[in-house]
């Protein structure tokens, strides 16, 4: 069933930890838009914040801005290689499949 | 059921991934190549792989190519030993063949030898990347024949929020939505975000098309065409 689920966001006390739970709450509710405010906040604080940047990925990839989606993926694997996620994501945009 | 048995004689990028591929679905699957290294590296995943010329007839014959139901001929290197394998392949009874061409005059001379299906995949590729170039919210477009085609693209902005019938695009631009794709936020089991597509199949009237949502469509190349320019 394709639908969407309303709550409320979390309380920000302003620190990276809690900026990143209120962004992906805005994400998990399709509100793209207070997301990527919430995730650069986010980066402000701390620009090594991978997860932050993979979620940006997310958000670009489900609004079909393949480049830009492939750019935070790219910024997420160079903060954190092991990213498996980010590497995902980042080898179906470009086309390459998992070898069987 | 008894499992389809192929042939995939030269054992390149392409013969390789079609002979995996195959393997991975079930099928019986020979592979023939006269480079011992790339049997070899193909040897785990297929039925049987051998070094072999298979320009030479007693070779073909020796391993029983006449009941193979489908060989497919992927030299890319030498045409002429494309030319010859192909005929072989269609003397020696082989119940359907399939190419896969270097050049137009390539694609002439096996279809003139009873290739049932000549690809060139090279060529296929350039189209689809061109076409991707030139119309950014065409996502996949597959030929059903020469006049109908199926295409992936975004929704375009004046649908959003509309249901299929309201959106109109069968009275204005005939073509029909066979299916759409909408991608949604989710939370993995490891507690990380992601998302997951979800696909309704056959969409009624009532349903209505989102932002970012993707349409499948299926109608006339040129009435698509008209759709991809608004």
């Amino acid at each position: 069933m394709i639908g969407k689920k309303k709550k409320e966001p979390p309380p920000s006390n302003g620190n990276e930890a809690s900026i990143l739970e209120m962004a992906k709450f805005y994400f998990l509710n399709s509100k793209y838009n207070e997301a990527i405010a919430e995730f650069k906040k986010a980066l402000a604080i701390n620009p090594g914040n991978a997860e932050a940047y993979y979620n940006l990925g997310l958000i670009h990839e489900n609004r079909n801005n393949t480049d830009e989606a492939k750019d935070m993926y790219e910024k997420a694997l160079a903060i954190d290689p092991d990213y498996k996620l980010a590497k995902d994501h980042l080898n179906k945009l470009i086309g390459i499949q998992k070898k069987i | 059921m008894k499992k389809r048995q192929f042939a995939v004689i030269g054992l390149g990028t392409f013969g390789s991934s079609v002979a995996r591929e195959l393997a991975s679905k079930n099928a019986q699957v020979l592979a023939i190549d006269t480079v011992e290294e790339k049997v070899k590296d193909i040897t785990p995943y297929i039925t049987q792989a051998v070094v072999a010329d298979a320009t030479e007839e007693k070779v073909l014959r020796s391993l029983g190519i006449s009941d193979i139901d489908c060989a497919i001929v992927a030299i890319g290197q030498s045409m002429e030993s494309s030319i010859m394998i192909t005929l072989l392949l269609k003397e020696l009874g082989v119940k359907s063949i399939i190419v896969k061409s270097v050049s137009d005059l390539h694609s002439k001379i096996v279809a003139k030898l009873g290739a049932d299906r000549v690809i060139f995949p090279e060529y296929e590729m350039a189209k689809k990347l061109a076409e991707s170039l030139v119309s950014p919210n065409i996502l996949e477009e597959i030929e059903l024949s020469q006049e109908f085609n199926i295409v992936e693209m975004v929704a375009p902005k004046n649908f959003w929020g509309k249901s299929i019938r309201e959106s109109e695009i069968r009275a204005n631009f005939k073509v029909d939505v066979i299916a759409i794709k909408r991608h949604s936020p989710t939370i993995t089991d490891e507690g990380q975000s992601d998302i997951k597509e979800e696909i309704a199949i056959a969409p009624g009237g009532e349903f209505e098309i989102r932002e970012n949502d993707i349409m499948v469509l299926v109608g006339k190349e040129t009435d698509l065409d008209h759709l991809k320019e608004i």
